[in-house]
């Protein structure tokens, strides 16, 4: 890329400058100081990255006026032209905005910077591309990361990364994971395994403890058993004296028991329970005599009551008969209570009968009621006429009222006609009466004002072209006329007449050459004077006759137009001629004509139309009356039918009346009432005859009962006395029969019952003898002839066995006691001593074992705490966690060993292959340099090494010598920089776009021979690449001159630029 | 069938398992536990099966110091059996030699322990008739080279005879070459069917006369040990020919799988497949728990993602609560990362440039063992310190060969930088 224009707006002391034609190649910028090169590099730095920013100190803001700013034309490798424009207006960001013009005229913004620039960016440009001796001799030209990534891209692939940077942070990471002492990431998983080691040796501690104590409870455990033999014994012995101490007592009662029986005689037989058996046979003996004597006293008393009974055997006799009647005596009793009240019914029936035959009427009796036909169809017949006098009257009545409605219908519409008759005479009859020959008369009226108006239009637009036609007339003469002015032309012979002529006096007056020469110049511009002239008529004459032929065509236009105007206006008249129906004559035809006639049409119009509307309504007025009368004729035909219909219906019921035998005066309604009076009275009579039946039924019953109750009576040897109810007398005789019954049961009772105690008193004397009979046979078996001496054989005998049972009882307790078969040894252990004896030993033995039992309870106790001992170790699960934490741990630790490791060994090979690099391979940017740097200072340094990675570099002198750059004249550093520079430049512009270089006196510092030697350097480096060097020194100047001849110089003069000669 | 037995080994009670860190306290209870009830399996087995007797071939604890509470789930195991009439025949390995602490446990008396000085012969005997003979020797010390095989000999008798024995039998087994023999020794024996342990890999080396199988373990302890553990029920013919069935006696299943990250773009492409691979699992553990050790490998773009710090430890974070949610649950012990940037290694090492010159001395180092060697002395610096020496190995010479892979891949991300 390279500049081609520079435009400055004002920056600086720079305002509206501009430098064009900046070659492709070398230009130098010569200037004295303050004339402005330092301002124009940074304005070159500023369009294309900004202005300066912040903290930088000169911000070259416009001194002498102007807008902040101003543009570079560039023209990039591939020769296309963008303008940058770079302004800083106000409320715009401090670095100002840019506008890109394209090489297509588009614009574009700041964001198409970059793409222009390709991997330039601000302070690469600043360091490398357009730099003062400040910038030159700064010594971190190779630290600025742009410029390390330009370095080493090419040696590390592509990266940025800087290898002593790698190196120190992969260092840095190793002993994040491990150092020998200090904090680490694998400290605390080591202090842990430490731990967990230690920890592990204590548990395994508890393996000898868990050993021992098996054996301390082995131990135990013997110890224990041999408590528990010595308790075992001991047991057995004081089992053995409570044994002995229990049999005490039974011992000594059995000794005792022993001494009693001898005591008392045997007796050798004796009967079982013997004396109980006496004693009940005593006491039977005793009762069955006392339960004799109790049944004679009985006996005695039952046969003096059976002497005191008596009993009436007639009337026994007569049981079933009384009770017969008896049975019959509650239809008496009602039969006689209720015939009175049956005789005051029937009487009172009769009475109303004859009071509901009243009301039937006088001539009504029982012959005439009971004849008297009240049935189903007569009633219906009744019922008929009831419903059709209601209806033929009903509908005389609703007919009559629709006559009256009728009637007033009809008097309404025959005014109403009137009224209509009278609105439409009043109105006059219109001019026509024809409302469509109206419509069509006004349509043509209509249509004929349409075409009256576009035939006005045309006539007006006619006149108006005619006008202009007139013109155009004129200006076609005027025309003419001036094209006749300008011809003909003029001749060209005058010319070479007059300068021939010219020369011949000249020539004839050559003796005088001045005035010859004063003629001729004179004859020359007269001459000139008039080609001048005839050119300008000629060309005058050609436009003039453009003109008028323009004139004519115009003119031809519009007379065009007038005739396709008058054809239409003269085809509009004929349509209004053609138009049928006016009623106006054609000649008369104009608007206002038309205006006002339409209006009058209009009027017509209206006036027709109301006429015909009312003339309409009065003939309907007319009709509707005539309807209205002949309406009510109709009702009133309709009246008189029905009213005759119902007259019809009051003579047929006259007449059914009559053969009905009723009163001709009754209504429907009447006789219906006759009839359910008649069914009323024939009930009541029926009522009368049932009750008489009743009476004479009732009557009959009570006489027939009274005659059987006499009957009876004087079965029985009585009489019923005359009036006497027979019922009361009946109650009399009943009772008396049962007393009769009553008595007969006794006598017989009591005769069963004295047999009964006769046959008792003689069992129980037999009983009695058995009983005697068996006392004997008891004091025979008991071997006592009396009773005395039975009770005392008995007595002893009872004693005796209750000893000896006695006697076996203690002795059974005592084998209990001893175990079967071990009696006689424990009555031998027993003998001979004494209860306080055992006691005492059974104390000594006792206390014995309760010591023995502590001594063992200890022994158990210390067994139970080994055994939990044993317990706890065995459920102890911490060494099988701390060795899983070890586990874990190490796991750890071998992943951070594995992490650690990596690191080394990418260290280590990162360390081989930056010798490697550095030894075998120097990037090219390096070389470029080298080239740059041996010719400048000719041949003195051979090359520059560039440790990888590293922000400086050596240098290698002609005699392979290595030196660093501390060691270098400043002359040679900067030199040396320049070199390195160039070598940049030239990298990046492989790799991108090819920047011009600035140079703002960077050779200052140089010998005259070297800086020979740069300019060659810089003229080489200006065959690829644009380069504006800005010196103020005029050997520079002249040394880059001797070195590209074609380089272009501009001068810089307070603010001015322009090209040198 | 003339008898009916188990056989069961490398037991290892109460043995920390590798490579899981970090764990839940419910997949550590699970964890602690999990060798014991194993073992308690086999017990079962036995008591179900109502077998002959129970045969063990060695390492039944994990350490020489045998943990007291393993030696007594170990006892309270063989107590079981003997009180359901089952005799237990038990022979001592390499990780449990007989010079280890013995605690004075009481052994039921159907429970006999092999010595270690010469072979034992035992009869064992059903309702008072002999069935079988077993003949058996145990590791006297940890470090047995000797070739205990040989001085086994079949005795003179009409009965079945077995061999129990811990032993390593031919040479590629993976494991260490304690009492080493061939098989060919084993076939001189004359005996019926060896039992052995010390491979905890389940294979049977001979199917016939003598019959010869390792049980394997009965539990797998870490990331090596995938797949079904336990132990095997044979069955022995009137013929006197055994035949064996596999058993699975594990409570936890370890499962050990390699990631690609090739052609894959996103993150969640990624978790995707892993919490896909943890459903598998969990559908093909059998009802039981798992712990699961994945690796990532390969070269993609999510490299640059995965080497983000802490991203792996999230990510292992996730996939453990996704895991954990499952159940029975699936435990992700830990994620190895083992990526490398999206780069032809071999192209890119040709070029001329520093991080060329890094990949071609990896190669170096790859390719010369000499050299390789060298890295040692850099290494010390921690393996050489005395903390870490005493629970990490030293450096191998394999380990050092993935070393390298890792060192490229890092020198790879870190020069690459950001523009890769």
């Amino acid at each position: 890329m390279r500049i081609e224009t520079i435009r400055i707006d004002g920056f600086g002391l720079f305002t509206d400058e501009t430098i064009d034609g900046i070659p492709p190649g070398l230009s130098v910028f010569f200037g004295e100081n303050e004339a402005g090169k330092t301002t124009l590099l940074s304005f070159i730095r500023s369009i294309l990255f900004g202005f300066p920013t912040g903290r930088s100190k000169n911000k070259y803001e416009p001194l002498r006026g102007g807008d902040y700013g101003g543009s570079l034309t560039l023209v990039t490798d591939n020769a296309e032209c963008f303008t940058v424009q770079r302004h800083r207006p106000a409320r715009a960001r401090a670095a100002g905005e840019v506008k890109v013009t394209c090489p297509d005229g588009t614009r574009a913004g700041e964001e198409r910077l970059p793409g222009l620039l390709g991997l330039v960016t601000k302070d690469l440009f600043a360091n490398v591309f357009a730099f003062s001796l400040s910038e030159l001799e700064q010594l971190n030209v190779l630290e600025a990361e742009e410029v390390k990534g330009v370095i080493y891209s090419a040696g590390t692939g592509s990266t940025r990364t800087s290898l002593p940077e790698l190196q120190r942070r992969l260092r840095g990471q190793m002993t994040e994971i491990f150092r020998p002492r200090g904090r680490c990431k694998t400290a605390p998983v080591l202090e842990q395994l430490d731990r967990a080691c230690r920890r592990l040796r204590e548990l395994a501690a508890n393996a000898d403890r868990y050993d021992e104590l098996q054996r301390l409870l082995s131990n135990q455990e013997a110890t224990i058993g041999r408590t528990e033999s010595v308790r075992q014994e001991l047991r057995l012995r004081l089992k053995r004296t409570e044994r002995l101490l229990a049999a005490w007592d039974d011992w000594s009662q059995l000794v005792y028991l022993r001494e009693q029986i001898s005591a008392v005689p045997e007796v050798q037989s004796f009967p079982e329970n013997g004396l109980a058996r006496f004693a009940v046979l005593e006491q039977r003996i005793s009762d069955t005599t006392r339960r004799i004597s109790a049944c004679r006293q009985k006996l005695d008393a039952r046969k003096e009551q059976l002497e005191r009974i008596c009993v009436d055997e007639a009337l026994l006799a007569q049981k079933g008969r009384i009770a017969e009647l008896q049975r019959g005596r509650d239809q008496y009793d009602s039969a006689s209570r209720d015939l009175p009240l049956l005789i005051q019914q029937r009487n009172q029936k009769r009475s109303e009968l004859a009071r509901q035959l009243a009301v039937l009427g006088p001539d009504w009796d029982r012959e005439k009621l009971l004849s008297f036909d009240t049935s189903i169809p007569r009633r219906e017949s009744i019922r008929g006429f009831v419903e059709r006098l209601r209806d033929a009257q009903e509908r005389e009545r609703s007919l009559r009222s629709l006559v009256d409605a009728d009637e007033r219908m009809a008097s309404e519409k025959q005014k109403r006609a009137e009224q209509a008759r009278k609105a439409f005479e009043s109105i006059p009859e219109p001019e026509s009466k024809d409302p469509d020959q109206i419509e069509s008369t006004i349509a043509s009226l209509r249509q004929a004002q349409r075409e009256a108006a576009n035939a006005f239009r045309l006539a007006d637009s006619l006149q108006k072209l005619q006008d202009r036609l007139t013109d155009q007339r004129q200006r076609l003469e005027e025309a003419k006329l001036r094209n006749e002015r300008f011809s003909p032309d003029w001749p060209i012979w005058p010319v070479p007449v007059t300068l021939a002529g010219s020369a011949v006096a000249a020539y004839l007056l050559l003796d005088t050459w001045a005035s010859a020469f004063l003629g001729c110049a004179l004859a020359v511009a007269l001459c000139v004077g008039y080609l001048m002239m005839r050119r300008w008529r000629v060309q005058e004459r050609v436009e003039s006759a453009q003109r008028l032929d323009r004139e004519q065509r115009a003119l031809l236009e519009v007379q065009r137009q007038v005739a396709e105007l008058e054809e239409a206006l003269e085809l509009c008249k004929s349509k209004l001629r053609q138009i049928k129906g006016l009623p106006l004559e054609a000649q008369k035809l104009d608007e206002a004509v038309l205006e006002e006639e339409l209006k009058r049409w209009e009027g017509l119009r209206s006036e027709c139309e109301r006429w015909v509307a009312l003339r309409r309504e009065y003939e309907q007025a007319k009709e509707d009356a005539l309807d209205a009368a002949r309406r009510l004729e109709e009702s009133r035909a309709r009246h008189l039918k029905a009213k005759r219909a119902l007259q019809e219906v009051r003579r047929e019921w006259a007449s059914w009346l009559e053969d009905a035998g009723l009163s001709s005066d009754l209504t429907p309604e009447g006789a219906q009432e006759v009839l359910s009076a008649v069914a009323a009275a024939r009930t009541i009579d029926e009522n009368v005859a049932s009750l008489d039946q009743r009476i004479e039924l009732i009557e009959r019953v009570v006489k027939e009962y009274s005659s059987n109750v006499a009957q009876l009576a004087a079965e029985c040897n009585e009489a019923l006395p005359d009036g006497a109810d027979a019922g009361v007398f009946l109650d009399g005789l009943a009772r008396r029969l049962q007393e009769a019954v009553e008595d007969s049961r006794r006598r017989s009772e009591l005769l069963s019952q004295i047999s009964e105690l006769q046959e008792e008193q003689a069992a129980l004397r037999s009983q009695l003898e058995e009983f005697k009979s068996e006392e004997d046979e008891l004091f025979r078996a008991g071997g006592a002839s009396d009773e005395e001496e039975f009770r005392q054989r008995g007595e002893w005998y009872l004693k005796r066995r209750e000893l000896e049972r006695r006697e076996e009882e203690a002795m059974g307790r005592l084998e209990r006691i001893a175990g079967p078969g071990n009696l006689a040894k424990l009555e031998s252990s027993l003998s001979g001593r004494s209860k306080e004896e055992l006691q005492v030993e059974l104390e000594g033995l006792q206390e014995q074992l309760d010591r023995l039992d502590d001594e063992l309870k200890e022994q158990l106790d210390v067994r139970g705490s080994i055994r939990k001992e044993l317990e706890q170790i065995e459920a102890d699960k911490e060494s099988s966690q701390l060795r899983q934490q070890m586990r874990e741990q190490v796991d750890k630790l071998s992943v951070l060993a594995r992490q650690w490791s990596v690191l080394a060994l990418a260290r280590q090979v990162l360390a081989e292959a930056q010798q490697r690099y550095e030894r075998e391979r120097q990037p090219q940017v390096f070389r470029e340099a080298s080239q740059f740097f041996t010719r400048i200072t000719a041949g003195r340094y051979e090359r520059i090494l560039a440790p990888p990675g590293e922000s400086t570099v050596d240098v290698l002198t002609s005699q392979k010598r290595r030196q660093s750059i501390e060691q270098l004249s400043r002359g040679t550093l900067e030199q040396l920089f320049l070199s390195v520079r160039f070598g940049l430049i030239r990298e990046v512009g492989r790799r991108s776009e090819r920047l011009p270089v600035v140079m703002d006196d960077a050779l200052v510092n140089f010998d005259p021979r070297r800086a020979r030697a740069a300019a060659e350097a810089i003229s080489q480096l200006a065959e690829d690449y644009q380069v504006l060097l800005f010196t103020c020194h005029p050997e520079t100047r002249d040394a880059v001159l001797q070195a590209m001849p074609k380089a272009k110089v501009f001068l810089i003069e307070d603010g001015r630029v322009s090209q040198a000669l | 069938m003339v008898l009916k037995f188990v056989h069961a080994a490398d037991l290892h009670l109460d043995s920390p398992f590798v490579g899981i860190s970090g764990t839940d306290p419910a997949v550590w209870k699970m964890l602690s536990e999990a060798t014991f009830e194993a073992f308690d399996n086999v017990i079962e087995l036995c008591l179900k099966e109502q077998v002959d007797f129970l045969l063990v071939a060695g390492d039944v604890y994990d350490g020489a110091e045998r943990s007291l509470r393993a030696q007594l789930r170990f006892r309270d195991g063989l107590t079981r059996l003997a009180e359901a009439g089952i005799p237990s025949y038990v022979v001592h390995g390499n990780h449990d030699p007989l010079d280890g602490w013995v605690s004075s446990l009481r052994w039921p008396d159907s429970v006999h322990i092999f010595g270690g000085s010469n072979v034992e012969s035992v009869v064992y005997r059903r309702d008072g008739q002999a069935k079988a003979v077993i003949h058996g020797i145990s590791f006297a010390r940890r470090d047995v080279r000797e070739n205990l095989a040989l001085k086994f000999t079949r005795r003179d008798a009409p009965l079945f005879q077995i061999g129990l024995l811990h032993c390593n039998v031919g040479s590629n087994t993976g494991h260490e070459p304690y009492a080493p023999c061939q098989l060919g020794d084993l076939g001189k024996a004359g005996l019926d069917y060896w039992a052995l342990g010390h491979v905890h890999k389940h294979c049977v080396l001979l199917d016939g006369r003598p019959y010869v199988a390792y049980s394997g373990s009965t539990q797998g302890r870490h990331a090596n040990e995938t797949g079904p553990k336990g132990c095997l029920l044979v069955n022995v013919d009137e013929a006197g020919r055994a035949r064996t069935e596999f058993v699975p006696t594990d409570v936890v299943r370890w499962w050990r799988r390699d990631f690609s990250i090739d052609g894959i773009e996103t993150e969640d492409a990624l978790i995707g497949q892993l919490e896909g691979y943890l459903e598998q699992i969990q559908s093909e553990s059998e009802g039981r728990a798992s712990v699961c050790v994945l690796r990532l490998v390969g070269r993609g773009p999510l490299h640059r993602v995965l080497r983000r710090a802490s991203w792996v430890d999230d990510l292992l974070e996730e996939l453990r609560r996704f895991g954990m949610r499952l159940s029975p649950f699936v435990w992700v012990g830990a994620i190895g990362l083992w990526t490398y940037p999206e780069v032809d290694v071999a192209a890119r090492r040709e070029k001329e440039d520093i991080l060329a010159d890094c990949l071609r001395i990896v190669q170096e180092y790859r390719e010369d063992a000499t050299r390789r060697g060298q890295l040692g002395a850099i290494l010390a610096e921690m393996f050489g310190s005395r903390r870490v020496a005493q629970h990490l190995d030293q450096p191998g010479d394999e380990w050092l060969l993935r070393l390298l892979d890792s060192a490229e891949s890092l020198l790879l991300d870190e020069l690459m930088g950001e523009q890769q």
